[in-house]
């Protein structure tokens, strides 16, 4: 039993700064949660609370049942107690030792015996590719090479959990690509239980089973990348995550289809089919967003509800489709256009947004 | 039997040597219990035997080097028979001991029975609060050159003199004849003179303050004007007189000259005529003294002529009371001579000074002045 | 919860369980008592004992006017008169020129030397290093000494080569000027910066340089806007804490200042504190002026160095390449060789021929050639050899003692969660280097007489080096730790490894060039302390300064000189080790 539980988790800096506003979330065995937000966000204090490098000022956090802290209880386990593995995005690979000797530390640490440990720090570096390498001196491998010492280490000794602070940030591109998929699977085939952290939101879309998102020390959202992408519940977390339009309007009348929404600055009434799960009156204010390709080019003949007439302001082609921003009224609409068909700018369009993909938003 | 055959035998044979005769002294009667009778003997003996049972002695000086402590030491525990006693000994500045020892009586943890020092202030001072113990050696009654220039204090201590002094380096200044504060001031002596650093040094403050009472205001003006160097510590007066960087010093204690003359090179001291200041260097006992018979019997020796002849060989004194030759010729010839490097008090014409009266105003008073006088380095040339 | 009340019920029936249960709840104590915090506080309380009592007795002493045997009610007219009274303002003048030349060209030479020498492919490195630390050997006034010899206006040797030599008509140096103290003090703090330095630019990522690189800067650039601005916060440390102690310092005024009549705060002090009665208000309150200088620096300091981030040791590693100079390491080779002749070989000649004459009659002269002076020394003066191996015993022991006190400072400093309390143990730890050693001695005497460790001479002043060193070691680690990426250690505490584990197998192993570079530090310092020393040694007790302060009052230069090449020598040795225990050069690499 790993589970994670977080409940009500406080963190202040200083007697001001609220670095973490009281969250509280669940890890389940086996999964792999992403914490998920801009830097400041408090996805980092919150990890280093759980790990016990950071002393929480109030809630609680116990994993597997057993209590690490709590504050009205006075319970504040030191990391070392807490038999978990974590990954930094320094790496933390300590300089003055070899790769076999960092994987070994935690075994060392945790009384493993020599010839246990050689045996586990091998299994370890083959499970991260780097078998052989035992001898190196750590700080002469790449960059790739030293975070798989890292990873190598924290799961060398089974952690009850593993936690990842920013791991991929410090790699290049292409190579940070192929250590998503890697990490994960290694993740699952050792069926244990991660909490990551990044502010990538590609990185925890690829990785996660579900993505908890934060902003100023407070969750945002919590839910499947699925879920979390098409249904944002609101515009920080509708904005944050990939790339969208949103836009203000009123709310009409509500029919079976959805509700319709009034949006003078397009001109137009949109009827959206998502993010009805709450009692909006006639005439309020709200925010609606709908992802770039969602919206399509090629409208249905029949007049009405999200259909617009605009005007192509600005094309550049990604390869298998057009980023366009196109002008509606005096609002600019970004629109993914799949296919190779040239757009030119100044071109004269219908577009026609799905409604099932219009997504209330609740702020 | 080869040289160093047996190492081992030879030290355990030693050794049982040195119990043997180490014992035996203890045993037999002192030296001195022979030289004495009556009363006296009776006294010391008394002394004697108390101070076997206190067993150790700790004494500190501005003066002695450590080889002239270790000497005395032996002298005396050969001669009052008293080899097992654990002597304990400091040498620093008298400021340093000043303090530590304040600090102690302060803290009732006094570590030290005999103090033998140059700070007549912070000796008088003792007596005023109570923390010297009054002894009479019967040695006093022959400290009557230092009486005449009033520096003992009488049931306290008697006093030998330090004397910061006119001295020449010989070898450069030739034999000229140095007989007055004034002949430095000859113009062709200029920026060959060397003055002691009254504004940084008590010492010195209390020679100006003394030479003040025979010399006007304007000889040192004078001294200033002709480019007379000036430094603190003995020491490096010392150096450089001897490195030829000056010629004349102004404020020399006996035992630079001796340092300079056993390295060869002939630097004497000049008693001028208009006089000489001479500091009282008191060697007294605590009142809270832990050994009060060994610190009797260590003040005696002190005074003695023995000891101080027993100092001369390591240290130039200016004896405070008229000395016999001493066995060593060249001690004689070197130290005690009128021309030697310490002549006893009775042959120098010492300026008197009340020390009792001179308390820590007038050195403020008399620093002021120099500072006055010497503020300033004049324009070469 | 049924537990609990179960737990309290039955607690009431026995008088101790309930007590115990009174104290404190269990998970309570087992939070508060963990080696973490117990380290912590003990190296706190230490710190309170060493620092924080000499330095409450100082202060308030500068509130009294002392007299005979006693001290007045509080008062200002000790500040009052350091303030107003002319000489003595002249003098704070005086040290302040002497104090931000001293600190400025010693930095200068001190930063480019340490960068040779950590970061370039300078030649003959591992040579020139302990020679380059050799004037750190001696103290300023044996230097002070030498330099007289060398440069006295009319007996210098210099001058009358150059009169000689180039027919020069009037001496072309004096060293009875403000320029000749700055110089001599300059020219041996110049190891200071370079032990301060060291340590930081050893563990600097090459790569932090070569981005500089790549990006088209010159090597010198480099330097100038990478390397060394990335060093700011041992270099900081070092020029402050070199600003301050030449202030202090009173050997080298003594002897050189008076004939131009340059008074300093540290003769002012001198001579209230040698005098009866004692002013000890009187100089403390002068010596108040340097710690406050202190105090400032370190404000400075710390507001320049807190917002930005110092850390050059990741756990990324790295390859350590050197600078490649081209030509101009020739350059830096002349610079460092240069150096080492005017602080090194002249000095050092000038001792070395005085040792071999009889009398120093202002040169070498052969008439006086004598092994008399190191005969004295070697053979027949135990008093020097008892005070070596005294002096030897209190710069390990001690040193290491410090060491290890600095270290969790530094943990506590640095890596401690509350910040208040870790800039509250900054300021406390380097105040001492503000206190005058001849005042901080005295306040140690009046802090410590009262207690039974009065029996311990050598145990005691032990504890004053400590304090009066702290500083120093602190600088030293705290500016190594400052460059060490926290998650080095993090990431050990959660790999299971305790907080005392951590420091032993992680922390120490990393800081090891800084511990080294303080540990020897401190070795040399505590073997050169005078002031304290002279004030609480006993005859038992004697460490090599006192020894050679006695002898320099009793015997001639020549002795004394040899002498200060001896401990220059056991010093020498001492460091060679020391860089062979520390592996100071294989962690450089």
């Amino acid at each position: 039993m790993a589970e994670v539980v977080v409940t009500d988790l406080v963190k202040k800096f200083g007697t001001e700064t609220l670095a973490v506003d009281n969250i509280s979330f669940t890890v389940a065995e086996g999964e792999f949660v992403t914490l998920l937000g801009p830097s400041g966000c408090g996805k980092t204090t919150t990890l280093r609370c759980i790990a016990g490098l950071e002393i929480p000022d109030d809630g609680e956090i116990s994993i597997g049942g057993e209590l690490f802290t709590s504050g009205s209880k006075g319970v504040c386990l030191p990391p070392e107690k807490r038999h978990l593995g974590m990954v930094f995005q320094s790496y933390a690979i300590w300089p003055h030792m070899s790769v076999a000797e960092n994987v070994a530390y935690g075994l060392q640490a945790q009384g493993a015996s020599r010839n246990e440990a050689r045996g586990k720090v091998d299994k370890a570096l083959e499970l991260v590719g780097l078998s052989g390498l035992g001898g190196r001196n750590a700080t002469k491998l790449s960059g790739g090479q030293q975070q798989r010492v890292s990873l190598a280490r924290a799961v060398a000794y089974n952690p009850r959990v593993l936690l990842f602070d920013e791991p991929l940030s410090n790699l290049d591109a292409k190579l940070r690509e192929r250590m998503r998929l890697e990490l994960v699977n290694l993740v699952k085939e050792l069926k244990m239980t991660a909490l990551y952290v990044t502010h990538d939101q590609a990185e925890a879309m690829v990785m996660s089973d579900r993505i908890i998102i934060m902003k100023d020390g407070r969750i945002q959202q919590v839910g499947d990348p699925h879920s979390t992408y098409n249904e944002p519940t609101n515009s920080f977390v509708a904005d944050f995550i990939g790339v969208t339009n949103i836009i203000e309007g009123s709310a009409e009348e509500k029919n079976s289809g959805g509700l319709l929404v009034d949006v003078p600055k397009l001109s137009a009434k949109i009827l959206c089919g998502a993010g009805l799960d709450r009692e909006i009156g006639k005439g309020a204010k709200v925010l609606v967003t709908v992802r770039p390709e969602y919206i399509e080019l090629h409208a249905p003949d029949s007049d009405g509800a999200n259909r617009l007439e605009g005007v192509v302001d600005k094309a550049v082609y990604l390869g298998q489709s057009w980023d366009c921003l196109i002008r509606v009224g005096d609002t600019d609409l970004r629109v993914h256009v799949r296919g190779d068909e040239p757009i030119e700018p100044g071109k004269r369009v219908t577009m026609y947004i799905l409604p099932e993909r219009c997504v209330v938003l609740k702020d | 039997m080869k040289k160093y055959g047996s190492s081992w035998l030879g030290m355990a044979l030693a050794f049982a040597a040195l119990v043997g005769l180490s014992g035996a002294a203890w045993a037999a009667e002192a030296p001195i219990l022979k030289s004495l009778s009556g009363a006296e003997k009776a006294r010391v003996a008394k002394l004697i035997a108390g101070a076997k049972k206190e067993g150790s002695f700790s004494w500190a000086t501005n003066l002695a080097p450590v080889k002239a402590a270790k000497a005395l030491e032996k002298d005396f525990k050969k001669y009052y028979g008293l080899p097992g006693v654990k002597f304990r000994f400091a040498m620093r500045k008298s400021g340093t001991l000043i303090k530590r020892f304040e600090q102690e009586i302060k803290a009732n943890k006094l570590s030290v029975d005999v103090v033998v020092l140059a700070a007549a202030s912070w000796l008088h001072s003792m007596i005023k609060r109570g923390n010297l113990m009054k002894y009479t050696s019967p040695e006093d009654k022959f400290f009557v050159p230092a009486a005449k220039a009033k520096m003992n204090a009488p049931g306290y201590w008697v006093a030998d003199g330090q004397l910061n002094t006119m001295a020449v380096n010989r070898d450069l200044a030739g034999n000229v004849k140095l007989t007055s504060w004034f002949d430095l001031t000859n113009p062709k002596y200029a920026g060959k003179v060397l003055v002691g650093d009254s504004s940084r040094s008590e010492t010195y403050t209390l020679w100006y303050m003394g030479l003040r009472r025979v010399l006007p205001k304007s000889y040192f003006v004078k001294l200033n004007a002709q480019n007379s160097g000036i430094m603190i510590r003995g020491s490096a007066q010392r150096r450089s007189l001897m490195a030829g960087e000056y010629w004349f010093g102004t404020t020399i204690m006996a035992r630079h000259n001796w340092i300079a003359k056993k390295a060869g090179v002939n630097m004497s001291p000049i008693y001028p005529k208009e006089g000489t200041v001479a500091l009282p260097i008191g060697a007294v006992i605590m009142a809270k003294a832990k050994h009060p018979n060994m610190a009797k019997l260590f003040v005696d020796y002190w005074r003695s002529v023995r000891g101080h002849h027993k100092m001369l060989e390591y240290n130039p004194l200016n004896s405070g009371r008229p000395l016999p030759p001493h066995k060593n010729p060249d001690i004689n010839k070197f130290i005690l001579a009128d021309d030697g490097i310490a002549p006893p008090l009775d042959r120098i014409n010492i300026i008197p000074i009340d020390w009792g009266k001179v308390g820590h105003d007038d050195v403020k008073k008399w620093r002021a002045e120099f500072n006055d006088v010497f503020s300033s380095a004049p324009r070469k040339n | 919860m049924s537990t609990e009340s179960d737990e309290t019920q039955s607690s009431l029936k026995t008088g101790a369980a309930a007590a115990q249960a009174a104290v404190a709840p269990a998970p309570f104590l087992g939070r508060m008592f963990n080696a973490e915090n117990l380290t912590k506080v003990g190296s706190l309380i230490l710190l309170t004992v060493l620092a924080i009592v000499p330095i409450t007795v100082y202060l308030q002493s500068s509130f009294r006017v002392h007299v005979e045997g006693s001290q007045l009610g509080l008062t200002l007219a000790n500040y009052v008169q350091t303030f107003t009274e002319p000489k003595i303002l002249r003098a704070i003048w005086n040290t302040l020129v002497i104090a931000v030349g001293t600190a400025f060209f010693s930095s200068i030479v001190g930063v480019a030397l340490a960068w040779f020498h950590a970061r370039t492919d300078m030649p003959w490195r591992g040579a020139l290093e302990p020679l380059t630390l050799i004037p750190f050997f001696l103290s300023s006034f044996l230097g002070a000494i030498a330099w007289w010899a060398l440069a006295a206006p009319r007996i210098g040797i210099l001058n009358r080569w150059m009169i000689d030599l180039f027919g020069v008509s009037t001496p072309p140096f004096n060293i009875y000027s403000m320029t000749g103290i700055i110089m001599v003090m300059a020219l041996f703090y110049v190891p200071y910066m370079y032990l301060f330095t060291i340590g930081s630019l050893n563990r600097m990522d090459p790569a932090l340089e070569e981005s500089a690189r790549v990006c088209g800067t010159g090597v010198l650039r480099t330097a100038l806007r990478v390397t060394i601005p990335l060093s700011t916060p041992a270099i900081l440390s070092g020029a402050i804490i070199i600003f301050v102690v030449s202030a202090g310092v009173f050997g080298v005024p003594t002897l050189l200042g008076p004939i131009a009549r340059i008074d300093t705060l540290s003769t002012v002090i001198y001579v209230k504190m040698e005098e009866y009665p004692l002013d000890l208000g009187g100089a403390a309150a002068a010596g108040s002026v340097l710690m406050l200088i202190a105090v400032i620096g370190l404000y400075v300091q710390r507001k320049i160095v807190a917002p930005r981030s110092y850390v050059t040791v990741t756990g990324k590693g790295f390859r350590p390449n050197r600078v490649m100079l081209g030509n101009w390491k020739y350059a830096a080779l002349a610079l460092n060789l240069a150096y080492i002749i005017m602080a090194v070989v002249l000095p050092l000649g000038a001792l070395f021929l005085a040792s071999i004459n009889r009398a120093w009659l202002g040169g070498f002269r052969w008439s006086q050639l004598s092994f008399y002076n190191w005969d004295f020394i070697l053979f027949s003066y135990d008093y020097a050899m008892d005070a070596m191996k005294n002096s030897l015993m209190l710069g390990f022991v001690g040193g290491f003692m410090t060491v290890v006190l600095c270290t969790f400072l530094s943990m506590v400093i640095l890596r401690g969660r509350n910040k208040k309390l870790s800039s509250v143990v900054d300021y406390v730890a380097t105040l001492p280097i503000g206190v005058p050693g001849l005042v901080m001695g005295m306040a140690f005497l009046i802090t410590w007489i009262k207690t039974p460790l009065y029996s311990f001479p050598l145990f005691l002043l032990m504890l004053a080096y400590m304090t009066r060193y702290l500083p120093y070691g602190l600088r030293t680690i705290t500016a190594i730790l400052q460059s060490l990426g926290a998650e080095l250690e993090e990431s050990s505490r959660v790999c299971g490894e305790s907080f005392i584990g951590t420091i032993r197998k992680v922390t120490v192993p990393l800081l090891r060039p800084g511990i080294f570079a303080a540990y020897l530090m401190l070795f040399i310092m505590f073997i050169r302390e005078l002031p304290v020393s002279a004030l609480l040694a006993t005859e038992d007790s004697t460490p090599m300064a006192v020894a050679l302060y006695v002898i320099s009052e009793n015997e001639a230069l020549g002795v004394v000189s040899a002498f200060a090449l001896v401990q220059a020598f056991i010093l020498l040795v001492g460091t060679i080790l020391f860089r062979r225990l520390g592996n100071i050069e294989k962690l450089s690499v």
